[in-house]
């Protein structure tokens, strides 16, 4: 006897019981259904407004149009949906994929700003700003001013719906001979509320405004693995700096659906660090820059071939040309630079890897807790002062391993490549700041 | 070699008719000796169809792709792609094997990452007139990046 057909397949790891065919027919059926549904729809709604528009049965208005925009999207998902789903049973991914990349060529052929490489960063939003001293400015990471813009909107719009309930219990009390308790009660809470988010507001801005923006810039990209680039780092604001490190840092991000939920998952996977380890001098210039070797940190690529890489710290000067008060300035007090910066695992040990996922959310979540809750201040020396008028100042050179990766995107994953400027400061709390750049294969440039 | 034998059914089939039906066979062989190869290099690799009969087959895809691998949605961009079907296939269907050549691009470079795998591979896709579908794959390794960065 032949085995029923079963409608309702069962998820097995990655593959699915029962008969796939079935699935896509059903929902192909379904979306075809909704398609014709909207046809029909249109047509009536189109069709009765034109051949008996004195009928009052479909009036032109806000019903009318709710029934023509209604029978519009039915037919367009419907009709989208099952030519998706059709097109997705009778070809191969291969095949859909081989349609696609010949689409999207013949666009880029059409295109003056074509994409050569389909899985690499777009280079022209990198390459729109020009910098002062080098080839490219970097613009910052997008979303960085995300907590900012969100506290912003949150007190706004709250102390907006407490101000016109005060006006409201207000106007109440004054004009009546009994006010309303309840309103009066219920604006207590509403208050507190408002003195936090204001106050939250106000943090977050302090915090952005008075360590001032960071302004990074490199002599070329994109950047190829085994060569070297010249970077310069500008601070602006006032800040005196305890501890300030750059570093390249590769993240690996993923896109995958947990259940219902789309998730991203974002972890470092390499860092390439320039350790700022400067020694107090006196009689450093301009014109004959103390040149300081320092050891090609972080995680290189696992092989650690590159042995001869070596990224340095050439030349730190404050932006006025006063050559004393700048040593003195940028320094800081010639008492305490005695003390050691304190540096990270991953900075120190060039083969070193990142901590484990576990360690590194935990990392994370107490770094975050520390951001907003510290009350002490790391109490090291000051090594690096940033003036209004007189920013700090830095020139890197950086040198790529041969062996890394380079950048990748594609729907759902992506390796990218970021300048990442940490500091932290006598008087702010720790703040971390990080610039996108591309790297690309060497074949491909 | 690669060579896949296609899915069984999970029910038993009779005597009789497994004696009388015979499963197709795919192969997929690179020509070189190592399956590891830089960007822009020839990639050169032969495959071969057994055990079928041109009246059996609807049509052939061979590809060569990347997917990605890990712990996001699996994604993938297809750098050649070839379709048989009709009179073309007649030359391919006869057992022996047929070389295919092409230029490797200069990236993805295959990456072993911790959420993330890049991958190459070659695939062989066989649809037959009955429904049923046989694939073969050979995965190849594109760059010098063994180990994750």
């Amino acid at each position: 006897m032949a085995k029923w057909v079963r409608l309702w397949g069962k998820k097995r790891g990655a593959r699915m019981s029962g008969w796939w065919v079935v699935g896509s027919v059903g929902e192909a059926a379904f979306f075809g259904i909704l398609f014709l549904l909207g046809i029909v729809s249109l047509t009536i709604v189109v069709s009765w407004q034109v051949f008996w528009p004195e009928s009052n049965i479909i009036r032109p208005g806000s019903g009318f149009w709710l029934m023509f925009s209604a029978s519009l999207a039915f037919t367009v998902i419907g009709l989208t949906a099952f030519v998706l789903q059709v097109s997705q049973t009778l070809a191969s991914p291969e095949r859909r994929s081989a349609l696609a990349s010949k689409v999207k060529s013949e666009h880029q052929r059409r295109s003056d700003t074509a994409n050569e490489h389909a899985n690499l960063p777009d280079l022209s939003e990198m390459t729109d700003s020009p910098g002062v001293k080098l080839a490219y400015r970097l613009a910052s990471q997008r979303g960085e001013n995300s907590q900012l813009i969100l506290s912003a909107l949150f007190a706004t719009a709250w102390n907006s719906v407490v101000a016109v309930m005060l006006v409201v219990d207000i106007f109440q009390l004054t004009s009546q001979a009994r006010g309303s308790v309840f309103l009066t009660l219920l604006l207590l809470p509403f208050l507190t509320i408002s003195v936090f988010a204001t106050r939250w507001f106000f943090q977050l801005f302090r915090i952005r405004t008075g360590i001032g923006p960071t302004a990074v810039e490199i002599s070329t990209l994109p950047l190829v693995p085994g060569c070297q680039y010249r970077l310069y780092i500008c601070q602006y604001g006032k800040v005196d700096f305890t501890d300030f490190r750059i570093a390249l840092v590769a993240f690996e991000e993923t896109t995958f659906q947990q259940g219902t939920d789309v998730r991203t998952e974002v972890l470092e996977v390499s860092r390439i660090g320039l350790k700022l380890d400067q020694t107090p001098s006196a009689s450093k210039t301009d014109t004959e820059p103390e040149e300081e070797s320092a050891e090609n940190q972080g995680d290189l690529g696992g092989t650690g071939k590159d042995t001869d890489a070596s990224n340095e710290v050439v030349r730190e000067r404050a932006l006025s040309e006063s050559q004393d008060s700048n040593s003195d300035t940028i320094n800081g007090d010639s008492a305490d630079t005695s003390g050691e910066p304190v540096a990270k695992d991953s900075d120190i040990n060039p083969n070193a890897k990142p901590p484990p996922q576990s360690q590194d959310r935990k990392s994370r979540r107490l770094r975050k807790r520390g951001r907003s809750k510290r009350k002490t201040r790391p109490s090291g020396p000051v090594r690096w002062s940033a003036e209004p008028e007189k920013p700090l100042e830095l020139d890197c050179t950086l040198s790529l391993p041969g062996d890394m990766m380079h950048s990748f995107h594609s729907e759902h994953s992506a390796l990218v490549w970021r300048i990442v400027i940490e500091g932290e400061s006598t008087k702010w709390p720790a703040f971390c700041r990080s610039f996108p750049v591309a790297v690309y294969p060497r074949s491909a440039v | 070699m690669a060579r896949v034998l296609p899915k069984f059914p999970s029910r038993r089939l009779s005597t009789q008719r497994r004696v009388a039906r015979t499963e197709p066979a795919l192969g997929l062989r690179f020509l070189g000796l190592q399956p590891r190869f830089e960007p822009a290099e020839l990639l050169e690799f032969e495959f071969r169809v057994q055990r079928v009969t041109l009246a059996e087959v609807d049509r052939l895809e061979i590809s060569v792709m990347w997917y990605t691998e890990g712990k996001g949605t699996e994604d993938f961009g297809v750098h050649l792609f070839q379709s048989l079907f009709g009179d073309e296939l007649a030359p391919v269907i006869d057992g022996r094997p047929h070389p295919i050549v092409t230029t490797l691009p200069a990236s993805p470079l295959s990456y072993e990452g911790r959420l993330l795998n890049i991958r190459w591979c070659t695939r062989l896709r066989l649809y037959l007139n009955d429904g049923r579908e046989i694939s073969a794959e050979k995965p190849f390794y594109l760059g010098n990046l063994t180990v994750e960065v």
